[in-house]
């Protein structure tokens, strides 16, 4: 497993601080609290968060494609192939849309625009990033081929597909320029199981075929297992903890990501009840003071509280955002020894 | 959102205040204009100026308020008075401006049996703009299809009419009444049977006629443009001077909406307006140096009837009807309905129709009295009761209404007022049991035209126009019913016996507003027709 | 699509007959008397009588309507009208022409400033372009159209001199007569769109697929314009279609004003007068031709959205399946 992140070259992404607001009937949401993360050419990244974590307001922020009543990044910068995205201007920054950067959304169902031909969708981002060389048609009816819906179809409408060809048509246009960063934000949520199988491979080659990076957002720890290199922990906006998959999975360090694991039903054995984690996530309007996690946490202490936590490194590259690490690994020995 | 709301609020104040203050409909209502210039008729510039027979080339352009849909020279009474039908069409006998009967394109006529049969001479060189020859059997033919059709019901009183000769023919009426013949001279249009016949649409569109002019282009309910044709038959020192072509083109615009009739004549669209509403004719008044503002008698004026029905208290109560008529202000109606442009009345009928007595200006018509009034409220013993006004809702008519109401309120007599639409009004105003008072504007020609409307109890099935049944007004009445019979002293009788019974009461007689621009040069402005109004074809005037 | 147009076309027969019959046996009910409007106050018992046999009025109700609906159905005569014994048909032939303009014209106006409006308003939520432009929505909204009507003819016909006051004009040239009339007319109908506009294109503005398109990179005037407004299309061309309904009747006000001679003059003028044939036959029109305009809105739908086209094609071939199986 190519665990080093490679640091002597710059990462294809560099997320460094970031910090998003809502503004919202005079309240301030923090949607992203200061969050870092880098991300190499041909690597899958999972976001893991529970839903309100922010994960979807960081893709966003990378594409620019906040809303614009309310939303603001006000702070941190964010590294496209050594340029800072946030400082480019509308014009540059729609080259970079569907060329360099794409996105794939969670439900298909709305994602595409009902009174236009699935195919002209298609060909819309082809021709928006080529010159007249490359034929839009030529290379929708090819895209559509490569997903796995016959060509012919290119002439007609969202309507007449079924969900997962839905999404398969959204996948098409996110790779249709052959992006180096893809952004999959829950792609088969919506879908059911056998066809979120299909979809997850299909993505998986088109990956391998154009080396292209991925941030995976899911809170499904099934689909982080089978596809990420790396997984990212996302909790109000913060990052908790962060590493690779096998760091992550093998051990989890940070409380809520213990606790995470530990909501998972097993398979195995017989239990009676979930495992949920007590309390609920922060009000993003109103957020706790140091930890966001601490008012749920049952490690925490008085030290949590106070603002300023910031990353340990566990091992190489795990790094994890708790004050409390040797004492909690401690506890849990203590635990699991009775 | 808040802040949306107050703008709202705040918006919505300006507007219904400012929609109030300059709320006048189509322009009928009272306005605010300067005080009423003289209430006298304008004198028509010109009036010593020579009657001419030069022909020019000149083009006149003409705004008037009521529209045709057809050219047809069949017509019901609708529109009978608009100008443009002299033009159109040429008449047996057409009125000057002193209200008498000239030969147009009849040439003479004469009764011997006082009334009943008429012969008739017409013109022998009488030709149509196509070139038919027009004798006396065209004419012929037209009274009878006219009678057949009872448009008018004028022809319905003719018994037989026959040609006596190519350019003669003789009509015998069922009713010898004054003004009958005179009536069917003025209606009958010449029309050549065959032109008439060969037309697909009756002459809808486009028609054939004998007169100077030929219209070359009608609009239905915009426009009607005349042409004089150079082949016209007669002499034009044969011809009344109201009649004369002395224009080339003559153009009229029908304006339905009175502020741009004055707008068009600002901007010079029409050069002459005829008729044109007092609300909007007013500001004209004082603008001298632009326009000339004339001011005419109305033909018919304003009027209140009051029913003869049993079931009416004011059927048989004379007290109160002689209450009802001290306790208005006549003067008052001048200025509250006509912003001072018209004129009081001294009978029923207007001064305009034939048979009116000047001296009667000089009478004592109940003028404004209220203590009179008070008095005679007493003597009537009118306990309180709510008196029924029935009315048209037209603009004029409904402030007629409630200025009355306002006027017998301040005396003590309490009047509901209902005003209905025009075809309810129609239907409903010859029953005197539907009401007590009644407005109406009546005219005619001859002074016994209103008074067979109105106080002949053999008219109608209940009786006379508000079902009264007075047999010795009738006999009055009929006492004037033919030519030897229309006298001075037989008609100052029925003037006076309405009068002193106040069966009706004349309110007020409007002015009418024509208005030309000066830089027309007018120099001779001919009147005639049936409402005396400004003939723009055959005026003098030289554009500058 | 053409099944589903030829049945539309088809059900317009029973409306029409359903109007014809409404309208006269209602005219029926009125008070009133054509033949005395007709004749005037000199008319004697006697003329008003044989008036009153000539124009059928001493027949009974049922009687009339079937003669009536005899000579219009199946004979096509519209008849002449009562009071001026004009053929109405071709009155009509002259007037509706006039009323069609003025609508389109209208319509024209309305919508070509009201989307735009609609869309500024919404793109710039709750920021000084949306106030202003819903400001004057409600200014469009509450100006009396007479009033309207006579501020204009006083700035550009009387001061400026660019544009005739009245009247009606042949041809190309004749198409400035309606600038005037058609203004005052669409101050309601341009409010009404902004502010429908701005609601739909709200509600579209918000959609996943704008932020797909965004995602693209497609630029912002192409996703308002491209992808935003034809979605929020349809519910604009609903009342689209109820305004040019309308309209169709005639804005009597305009047309007085502006001495325009069309239908709502016409046949407003013939319910004052009883002129019962008249108030028929416009009716009669105008129900055609509010029928055919919202057969052209359903359709202006399926042009727009390809899921309404879709559910009008099945609509026939569901009857196809059934047939073949039962």
């Amino acid at each position: 497993m190519a665990k080093e992140m490679k640091k002597e070259e710059s990462p294809f992404l560099q997320i460094k601080d970031l910090v998003v607001e809502y503004k919202s009937d005079d309240q301030i949401v923090h949607a992203v609290n200061g969050v870092s993360l880098n991300l190499g050419k041909g690597r899958t990244l999972g976001l893991v968060g529970e839903t309100g974590a922010g994960k979807t307001t960081i893709a966003k922020s990378i594409m620019r494609i906040l809303p614009d009543v309310g939303a603001k990044i006000t702070g941190g910068e964010i590294f496209l192939d050594g340029r800072n995205v946030l400082e480019l201007s509308e014009t540059e920054m729609r080259k970079i849309r569907g060329n360099t950067v794409s996105m794939i959304f969670q439900d298909p169902m709305t994602a595409l625009n009902p009174v236009q031909r699935v195919g002209d969708q298609i060909a819309e981002v082809v021709r928006l990033h080529n010159d007249e060389k490359v034929n839009p048609e030529k290379r929708a009816k090819e895209m559509l081929e490569i997903v796995g819906i016959p060509a012919e179809r290119y002439y007609e409408y969202p309507h007449q597909f079924s969900g997962g060809m839905k999404q398969r048509v959204v996948i098409a246009i996110a790779l249709a320029c052959n992006p180096d960063l893809l952004l999959a934000d829950e792609a088969t949520t919506a879908l059911d199981v056998t066809i979120q199988a299909q979809v997850m491979d299909l993505i998986g080659e088109l990956q391998k075929k154009y080396n292209t990076a991925m941030i995976l957002i899911t809170h499904d720890m099934g689909i982080v297992a089978q596809v990420c290199d790396d997984v990212a922990i996302i909790y109000a906006g913060q990052i908790l903890e962060y590493g690779s998959k096998e760091q992550i999975f093998d051990y989890p360090t940070h409380p809520y990501t213990i606790g995470l694991f530990g909501a998972i039903p097993s398979m195995s054995g017989d239990e009676m009840w979930l495992h949920p984690i007590d309390g609920l996530p922060p009000d993003p309007t109103n957020l706790p003071e140091g930890c966001p996690f601490s008012p749920r946490c049952q490690y925490a202490s008085d030290m949590c509280r106070k603002d300023g936590i910031g990353f340990h490194m566990t091992e190489d590259g795990h790094q994890c955002r708790c004050c409390r690490i040797e004492e909690i690994k401690k506890m849990k020995r203590e635990e699991d020894q009775k | 959102m808040r802040s949306k709301k107050i703008w709202a609020a705040i918006l919505t104040a300006v507007m219904s205040v400012s929609v109030l203050a300059g709320c006048g409909g189509s322009g009928e209502s009272s306005s605010q204009t300067s005080e009423p210039a003289a209430v006298e008729e304008t004198e028509m510039i010109g009036a010593d100026v020579e009657a001419t027979t030069e022909l020019t080339d000149n083009t006149i352009n003409v705004g008037y308020g009521t529209a045709i849909d057809s050219l047809t020279p069949f017509r019901s009474a609708t529109a009978r008075n608009a100008p443009y039908l002299d033009i159109l069409y040429e008449r047996l006998a057409v009125r000057d401006s002193n209200n008498e009967y000239q030969p147009y394109a009849a040439k003479s006529w004469e009764t011997t049996d006082n009334g009943y049969t008429y012969d008739l001479e017409i013109w022998d060189n009488i030709s149509d703009s196509q070139g038919n020859a027009i004798t006396a059997a065209d004419i012929v033919w037209f009274i009878q299809e006219a009678k057949n059709r009872g448009l008018i019901t004028n022809f319905s009183k003719v018994e037989s009419v026959e040609q006596t000769g190519d350019y003669t023919l003789q009509i015998k009426f069922s009713d010898n009444r004054v003004g009958v013949f005179e009536t069917l001279m003025e209606d009958t249009f010449v029309v050549s049977q065959a032109a008439f016949e060969a037309s697909a649409d009756e002459f809808a569109t486009s028609c054939v006629s004998t007169s100077p002019y030929v219209c070359t282009e009608f609009v239905p309910s915009a426009s009607l443009t005349f042409e004089r044709r150079d082949d016209y038959w007669q002499d034009i020192a044969n011809m009344p001077e109201c009649v004369r072509p002395i224009q080339k083109t003559v153009n009229y615009q029908i304006i339905t909406e009175a502020s741009q009739m004055g707008i068009a004549l600002e901007t010079g669209t029409i050069d002459v307006a005829i008729d044109i509403a007092a609300s909007t004719g007013a500001q004209f008044v004082d603008q001298t140096d632009a326009y000339t503002v004339n001011l005419q008698d109305g033909a018919q004026g304003w009027q209140v009837f009051f029913s003869g029905a049993e079931n009416s208290i004011l059927a048989e109560n004379e007290a109160l009807r002689q209450a009802i008529c001290y306790a208005i202000d006549a003067d008052g109606l001048v200025q509250g309905l006509c912003s001072g442009y018209g004129t009081p009345m001294w009978d029923v009928c207007a001064p305009r129709l034939i048979g009116f007595l000047d001296k009667w200006k000089d009478e004592d018509y109940y003028t404004y009295d209220v203590e009179k009034a008070q008095q005679l409220i007493e003597e009537s013993g009118y306990n309180g009761e709510t008196l029924t006004l029935l009315s048209s809702s037209s603009a004029t008519a409904s402030t007629l209404g409630q200025l009355i109401q306002n006027y017998l309120d301040a005396v003590g007599i309490k009047v509901e007022l209902n005003a209905v639409d025009m075809a309810l009004y129609t239907a409903t105003r010859l029953d005197g049991t539907q009401y007590d008072m009644v407005l109406g504007t009546v005219g005619g020609t001859y002074l016994s035209d209103v008074w067979s409307l109105r106080f002949d109890p053999a008219a109608y099935e209940a009786g006379d126009a508000t079902s009264r049944n007075d047999q010795e007004l009738a006999d009055l009445l009929y006492s004037t019913w033919t030519n030897e019979g229309y006298t001075d002293e037989n008609i100052d009788e029925v003037h006076t016996y309405i009068k002193d019974s106040a069966y009706g009461y004349g309110l007020v007689n409007p002015q009418v507003f024509t208005i030309w621009r000066n830089d027309l040069g007018m120099v001779k402005a001919v009147t005639g027709g049936i409402n005396n109004y400004v003939m723009p074809s055959a005026c003098q005037f030289t554009r500058e | 699509m053409i099944r589903y147009i030829i049945k539309r076309l088809l059900w317009m027969i029973p409306i029409i007959l359903g109007v014809t019959v409404i309208v006269f046996l209602l005219m029926t009910f009125c008070p009133g008397d054509p033949a005395q409007i007709i004749l005037g106050s000199t008319a004697t018992q006697a003329d008003l009588e044989a008036m009153r046999v000539e124009l059928g009025l001493n027949q009974s109700r049922l009687v009339r309507l079937a003669t009536y609906m005899n000579d219009v159905f199946l004979h096509f005569d519209l008849g002449s009208s009562w009071i001026t014994k004009v053929d109405i048909a071709s009155t009509i032939a002259d007037r509706m022409p006039r009323t069609l303009i003025l609508a389109v014209v209208t319509l024209l106006i309305a919508y070509g400033l009201g989307i735009p409006l609609g869309i500024v308003a919404a793109t710039h939520q709750n920021k000084w372009q949306d106030h202003i432009s819903m400001i004057l929505a409600l200014i469009g909204v509450a100006i009396p159209n007479f009033w309207l009507a006579l501020l204009l003819i006083i700035v550009f016909s009387v001061n400026l001199g660019w544009l005739p006051a009245m009247g009606v004009g042949t041809g190309i040239a004749g198409l400035k007569y309606y600038i005037l009339p058609g203004l005052s007319n669409c101050a309601g109908a341009l409010a009404n769109c902004a502010r429908q506009t701005r609601s739909s294109m709200l509600d579209v503005i918000r959609a996943d697929y704008i932020t797909t398109a965004r995602s693209k990179g497609v630029p912002e005037r192409s996703v308002i314009y491209k992808h935003g407004l034809k979605n929020a299309l349809i519910p604009i061309i609903t009342q689209m279609g109820t305004t040019f309904g309308r309209l169709l009747g005639g804005a009597m006000i305009i047309e007085t004003i502006f001495s325009l001679p069309g239908m709502g003059e016409f046949i407003i003028d013939a319910v004052n007068n009883r002129d019962y044939p008249v108030v028929q036959g416009g009716t009669i029109v105008l129900a055609i031709a509010f029928s055919i305009a919202m057969l052209i809105i359903d359709l202006l739908y399926a042009a727009v959205d390809p899921r309404i086209k879709a559910q009008y094609s099945a609509a026939g071939k569901k009857r196809k399946k059934v047939k073949a199986n039962g």
